[in-house]
């Protein structure tokens, strides 16, 4: 382009993809020429010859692909590890190996032919699909389809380890391969022409923290390699040879940045995401009915944790009829509106509440004692009693079980048997109609953390209760207040078992709440989010906090954060690495009412 | 044994790569033969891009037929990760 010649500022439009700001020198990776394929008929001796050569290009791929995926791992972008492992599995499915190899004997023509033909047959279905969403998908295959014919043949590969430092990459398009094998590190900015905001490519960029502008014609860039240019993801503008006063700016733009993107970002009633677009759940913690008016100005997206042994303090008993019970369970659904509720059975025993049941044997250690689902499994009346009224008044509501204090497989068992008794008597009596409760295992004595595969596969979500399971980790009495600086959840011990215990669920596909103390301070959430949890409960008042401290983590950072911290061994070493990485993602003074030590969340009534 | 079941997707980007993977990683495991059914439709589940054609956005209902000796488990599994929106939600 002519305008290009001179060095004069000039700017481009663009639509934003991917948010920040980045300033660097262009890079224009040239379009892999689009190589015709070759086509010819093969004899049938052949035939096997060709299914083998096809077979080996599937196994190199998922070789390539299982290097990628090492590779991403040490980077920890989960969303990019996520694709490769679709495109893995692709590469196993029976459309591409048994269906190929079928067509391969059947029509008998060299394997890029009939393997390109039978990808057009997929292109075509996708290409009908009215959900744009998933027509993005067909991205995903045929950037497979590259990688497999790339194998069969001889191609020039783009090698992104060669491009320079802080470039900014101009391309036609960023098929999720690239993307994936790009290095943060190494590219400041995506500049592309086609691929809007679903596309993976957008995806991963955003994971990574990398700004992306697409919709700009490209080609003017062919020519010119090495060109200053800023890239604006906030607004979709592209600047090539900005002049100094266009740079200074921009660099204290780019400086000011997470200062802006909470000021942008306020609103509770907007969905939680980190900045760089990782969607987190907030949720409530609730022990009284009055509280749950006031809940929904709060905008929680369900109750994590209804504390059912506070609807009945007042009574000074737990032997409450079923029917006074129902009446409650009922109110509670009813004031949820279409909220999903978490129903934490009965969490009573020595230490809580003592005068709570009447034949109640002094315990020399009450923490140590008949607490939670023991307490339950041993009355098992009044467990029964409660399980009838929350299952007569859930109905079809989306209401799920939470136990709490479990310690070993057989309590999470043995529950779990109790729970589907009750429902089929229930059901027997023509009381309820039979559906599916979710079980939610509480996370707050060590046992359970060490055996978290075992109670991840049985239970359907965990819950971890922090403030139990600091003290008993510890070994510290959270009520002894000589006790209560020790009394931290910054303990190593802790956090390495926060993240056993994301890993372990991760693995069995079942959601972690964090529901204790922590989940309201916002200077842990950074750390709890690179540990990879993405669900806090927390009490109504504290959710615009929790919700802000999300929305200023850039999840890449946490990330880091995490990694960093899960090396360290002394307490006070990390409580004070997270104040400072709290204080930096902040401008000074923002949030104000919280600090370190403080206990943000003192429980009503119960707690000792 | 056979069995059949209808689900609802309740993860609110329908059934995309990330859970059609869930999917199909948990079939691994199973020699019993699985099929979805959408819109009379009816496709092997352990592809992984028949899942993606099949194109179901959330709220779709899918008709499960599973044929096996372990045909109820998987069934229990497959329903209650449909119900979860593939850890992806949990609301």
């Amino acid at each position: 382009m002519k305008y290009m010649d001179d060095n004069k500022e000039f700017r481009l439009q663009g639509a934003p993809v991917s948010e920040g700001i980045a300033i660097g020198t262009s890079f224009y990776i040239t379009p892999q020429t689009d190589d015709t394929i070759p086509e010819f008929s093969i004899r049938s001796h052949q035939v096997e010859d060709e299914i083998e050569r096809y077979r080996g290009a599937l196994a190199a791929c998922k070789v390539e692909l299982g290097y990628l995926r090492q590779n991403l791992e040490k980077e920890g972008s989960q969303e990019a590890i996520d694709i490769i492992d679709t495109h893995i599995l692709m590469l196993e499915d029976p459309l591409i190996t048994q269906h190929v190899e079928d067509k391969i004997r059947k029509v008998r023509r060299n394997t890029e032919s009939v393997f390109s033909a039978v990808i057009g047959e997929y292109e075509k279905k996708f290409a009908k699909m009215k959900d744009s969403f998933f027509q993005q998908r067909l991205i995903d295959i045929l950037d497979l389809s590259k990688r497999i014919l790339s194998h069969l043949g001889e191609k020039n590969k783009i090698n992104f380890a060669e491009i320079p430092l802080s470039s900014i990459v101009f391309a036609k398009e960023l098929i999720p391969s690239h993307t994936a094998a790009i290095q943060a590190s190494r590219v400041s900015a995506f500049v592309t022409q086609s691929g809007g905001g679903n596309s993976h490519a957008a995806l991963i960029a955003r994971a990574k923290g990398i700004p992306y502008v697409s919709s700009i014609d490209v080609d003017l860039f062919q020519s010119v390699q090495g060109r200053c240019i800023i890239v604006d993801g906030q607004t979709g503008e592209i600047i090539v040879n900005p002049d100094k006063a266009t740079l200074d700016k921009y660099k204290e733009i780019k400086t000011r940045l997470k200062t802006s993107y909470q000021l942008l970002q306020q609103d509770s009633h907007h969905i939680t995401e980190t900045v760089d677009g990782y969607l987190v759940h907030i949720l409530a913690n609730v022990g009284n009915l009055n509280d749950l008016d006031e809940m929904h100005n709060y905008r929680p997206e369900g109750i994590g944790l209804f504390r059912s042994e506070y609807l009945f303090l007042e009574k000074h008993t737990l032997f409450i009829s079923e029917e006074e019970q129902y009446l409650a369970y009922s109110e509670l659904i009813e004031k949820s509106k279409d909220l999903f509720v978490v129903i934490r059975v009965f969490d009573i025993g020595g230490d809580k509440n003592p005068n709570l049941f009447f034949e109640h044997e002094k315990e020399a250690n009450p923490v140590l004692g008949c607490r939670g689902i023991r307490f339950l499994l041993r009355h098992p009346n009044i467990f029964r009693t409660q399980l009838r009224a929350i299952m007569r008044a859930a109905k079809k509501s989306d209401v799920r079980l939470l136990l709490p204090l479990i310690s070993d497989i057989h309590e999470l068992q043995e529950a779990k048997r109790i729970i589907n008794e009750v429902q089929d008597e229930l059901v027997e009596q023509g009381l309820v109609e039979r559906r599916y409760y979710p079980i939610g295992c509480m996370i707050e004595v060590p046992s359970v953390v060490f055996i978290c595969d075992a109670i991840a596969k049985e239970a359907d979500f965990l819950s971890i209760g922090t403030n139990d399971l600091v003290q008993y980790t510890l070994g510290i009495d959270r009520s002894n207040p000589s006790m209560s600086d020790f009394c931290y959840p910054a303990h190593p011990s802790v956090i390495r078992m926060i993240k056993m215990v994301v890993m372990e669920s991760r693995k069995q596909n079942k959601p972690v709440t964090i529901c204790g103390e922590i989940a309201s301070n916002p200077i842990f959430i950074p750390l709890l989010l690179g540990l990879g949890v993405n669900q806090f409960s927390c009490s109504p008042r504290y959710i615009p906090f929790v919700k802000r401290a999300v929305r200023n983590t850039v999840l890449l950072e946490a990330y880091e954060l995490a990694q960093r911290i899960l090396q360290m061994s002394s307490p006070t070493e990390i409580s004070k690495t997270l104040v400072e990485a709290y204080s930096d993602s902040l401008p000074a003074n923002k949030i104000k009412g919280f600090s370190f030590s403080t206990q943000t969340e003192t429980e009503p009534a119960l707690q000792p | 044994m056979k069995v059949s079941r209808k689900v609802k997707v309740t993860n609110h980007l329908g059934l995309h790569a990330r859970p059609a993977t869930a999917i199909v990683k948990m079939l691994q495991e199973t020699k019993s033969s699985v099929s979805f059914t959408y819109h009379s439709e009816t496709i092997n589940a352990k592809s992984i891009m028949s899942i993606l054609m099949l194109a179901a956005a959330k709220n779709s209902v899918i008709k499960i037929d599973i044929e096996g000796d372990d045909a109820e488990s998987v069934m229990n599994k497959l329903a209650l990760a449909f119900e979860q929106g593939f850890g992806e939600i949990h609301g």
